[in-house]
């Protein structure tokens, strides 16, 4: 039924998302980190990971944990020169980290082909899975990919670890007097982050098969960032429900022409503009987001 | 569980309208892809109306077995994620089996191999890069390479200026990469120097870094192309610098409409003797037609290449006697030599790897604030 796959093919994007929300979540709901530049960590996955497997000939599994391995690589290169930050400067030199990588994959064309992309990227075990249930079998694929991460990063939270992080975001002042070294605290969830992030990209240029910079422009940290502001920040729950409602957001408003007697470039421009409003209404009447984050009280 | 209910209603409400979505069908449905917002929206009136006067013009011949043929316009945003997703609903929810349109290379080309891999048919419209040859047989083209608009601009350039040093401005794209790499290979070719290769970022206002080194090592005449926008700035701020002196300087441009379609109404004195290539002017046919419908002329050529998209489909939907997509795709090689064409010259054939062999290209020259044939 071709529904059905346009709905796999929704859930699948909406995990790869969620993957993205949960690494963003984890350094701005759980650190006090501001990046504006997380979709960095996207377009090296996806990069490391395809140039490997179309260049290299690497295998897929050894491909996927390089880029995971180079994302969170850079996550703590990304950190060096502005750790000892504020948040506010800390998120102007993320954005322009996030377009330096866009700007070495547009350009670096020996490497990454520049702007034409790479082509030819393979499908998982495209031979052991039928075609008919591939989709399906990725979307399960993304799915246990989700749950590990949660669950990884919901044991780093709920550790002392995870505790230290929280009390950087909630008073580093504080942090520090207890004699915790903050900025390498900041370092350490740059890597995790950048990790997961990485994990997300390479999951993408699996599934899409063709990447190009095109992919990994500002915006997409902007949806990401309305994802954690709708689903709510510090906890990852709310990071998926905030991939949900803003993926079947932007999507759903193409369906809306059915039902609203607007044209479809009416629709089309309408799309942004819903986000933007959602964005607003959520800051205005629900800035914990729809799932607040539970606090613990230490007694 | 008030929060729960409110996420489930959410769900909900974006799935029923995923599942409202009407499947008629004794309707021959054709999917296009048409940048509406985006970079590149400036031309998707145009683009959109080439596809809907084609509809139209199918349906007043009878549609294609007797059914009348739908055409579903998407959003492509000018980006490639949402690009997917337009082509994904196309096919998955809308059903088509058959998409055209598309502007820009790097979202069409994904979308070209999720046809292929899917048996779906997908006449490119305007895009040009060469790597749509290489996709599949489900993948036809309804401009021509980049690789000929190269040479002509050269053959035009170095022909008509009679000068050999060259300063080259291209986006940094994959169509205006593909576009540069040919221009510079047609050059060396002929002999003549490039003196500078200047590559540009799309959506900036502000090009003046770009112009300075362009004309830093004294150029003889300038190669570039742009986007409506890019256009716009350029041009504004070469002539404010006063680069922009063409009797000393000359510029030609391969892609005049695509670059100039805001400048040329906006600041027409700037761009007086700018010349350059547009895809031969849509035929009488399809612009009377245009008039008609939008009370004004076509601001760009490449509309009436969805327009022959959609009528060659048709044709080759009633010439297979069928709305399979792969005999569709058989026939198109069948008609190609029945169907005079709206676009670049009107010869429509096919050549190896489904892409435009005979195409053509009209010289132009901006001149009180119109691009008139040179």
């Amino acid at each position: 039924m071709p529904i059905i796959n346009f709905i796999i093919y929704l859930l699948t994007m909406i995990g790869i998302y969620s993957l993205l929300a949960m690494s963003l979540n984890f350094q701005v709901g759980f650190t006090g980190l501001i990046n504006f530049g997380q979709v960095a960590f996207f377009c090296i996955g996806a990069y490391t990971s395809s140039l490997l497997v179309v260049n290299a000939g690497v295998p897929v599994v050894v491909a996927f944990l390089v880029a995971m391995a180079l994302s969170g690589i850079f996550g703590y290169i990304m950190s060096i020169p502005t750790k000892s930050l504020k948040s506010d400067y800390w998120a102007i030199a993320t954005l322009a980290s996030g377009e330096i990588v866009r700007l070495v994959a547009l350009n670096e064309a020996w490497l990454t082909a520049g702007p034409f992309g790479v082509m030819g990227i393979p499908q998982i075990l495209k031979d052991l899975i039928p075609k008919d249930a591939y989709p399906v079998f990725y979307l399960l694929f993304v799915i246990a990919c989700i749950i590990m991460v949660y669950i990884f990063l919901s044991m780093l939270t709920n550790s002392p670890f995870g505790r230290n992080l929280k009390a950087i975001r909630d008073e580093e002042e504080l942090c520090l007097s207890l004699g915790k070294d903050t900025q390498k605290l900041k370092l350490q969830a740059m890597i995790v982050a950048g990790t997961v992030g990485g994990l997300a990209g390479s999951l993408f240029a699996f599934y899409i098969q063709f990447i190009s910079p095109e992919n990994f422009k500002p915006i997409e940290t902007f949806l990401m960032w309305a994802m954690i502001i709708v689903g709510g920040r510090g906890n990852f729950k709310g990071a998926i429900i905030g991939a949900v409602v803003i993926q079947l957001f932007n999507v759903s408003t193409r369906f809306l022409g059915n039902y609203v007697p607007l044209g479809s470039d009416s629709m089309a421009a309408l799309r942004m503009t819903i986000i933007g409003v959602l964005i607003i209404l959520f800051l205005l009447f629900r800035p914990e987001g729809l799932i607040k984050e539970k606090k613990k009280v230490y007694d | 569980m008030r929060k729960y209910a409110l996420m489930l209603a959410i769900t909900i409400m974006c799935l029923i309208m995923g599942f409202g979505v009407a499947s008629a069908a004794d309707t021959f449905k054709i999917g296009g892809l048409v940048p509406i917002t985006g970079t590149q929206a400036v031309m998707a009136e145009d683009l959109s109306t080439g596809l809907k006067l084609a509809e139209e013009e199918v349906n007043a011949a009878g549609g294609v077995l007797g059914m009348p043929v739908q055409v579903i316009i998407e959003d492509t945003e000018t980006r490639p994620a949402p690009g997917m997703d337009a082509a994904r609903k196309l096919i998955d929810v809308d059903k088509v089996k058959v998409l055209t349109g598309g502007f820009s290379s790097g979202v069409s080309l994904p979308i070209a191999k999720l046809c292929q891999s899917k048996g779906i048919l997908f006449v490119v419209g305007p895009p040009t890069s060469p790597l749509f040859a290489d996709v599949g047989d489900f993948v036809f083209m309804m401009d021509v390479l980049d690789k000929f608009k190269g040479k002509e601009i050269v053959d035009f350039a170095v022909g008509d200026s009679g000068k050999k040093k060259f300063g080259l401005m291209f986006m940094n794209n994959a169509f205006g990469m593909a576009l540069r790499e040919e221009t510079i290979n047609n050059l060396k070719a002929q002999g003549a120097e490039v003196t500078t290769d200047v590559v540009y970022e799309l959506n900036k206002v502000d090009y003046k870094a770009e112009l300075q080194r362009l004309f830093a090592k004294k150029p003889e005449v300038i190669i570039g192309t742009w986007y409506a926008k890019e256009g716009m700035v350029t041009a504004k701020q070469a002539y404010e610098m006063g680069f922009l002196e063409v009797n000393k300087v000359p510029w030609y441009c391969p892609e005049m409409v695509s670059s100039y379609a805001t400048a040329v109404k906006e600041i027409p004195d700037a761009l007086e003797g700018v010349k350059g290539l547009t895809p031969l002017p849509p035929g009488l046919l399809y612009t009377e037609k245009f008039k008609k419908k939008m009370g004004r002329d076509p601001i760009t050529a490449y509309a009436a290449m969805n327009y022959d998209a959609v009528i060659m489909i048709a044709m080759a939907a009633n010439f297979a006697n069928s709305t399979d997509p792969a005999k569709i795709r058989d026939a198109l090689w069948k008609i190609d030599d029945f169907y005079r064409g709206q676009s670049t010259g009107g010869d429509k054939r096919f050549v190896g790897g489904g892409v435009q062999g005979f195409g053509k290209y009209e010289r132009t020259i901006i001149k009180g604030g119109k691009i008139v044939p040179y």
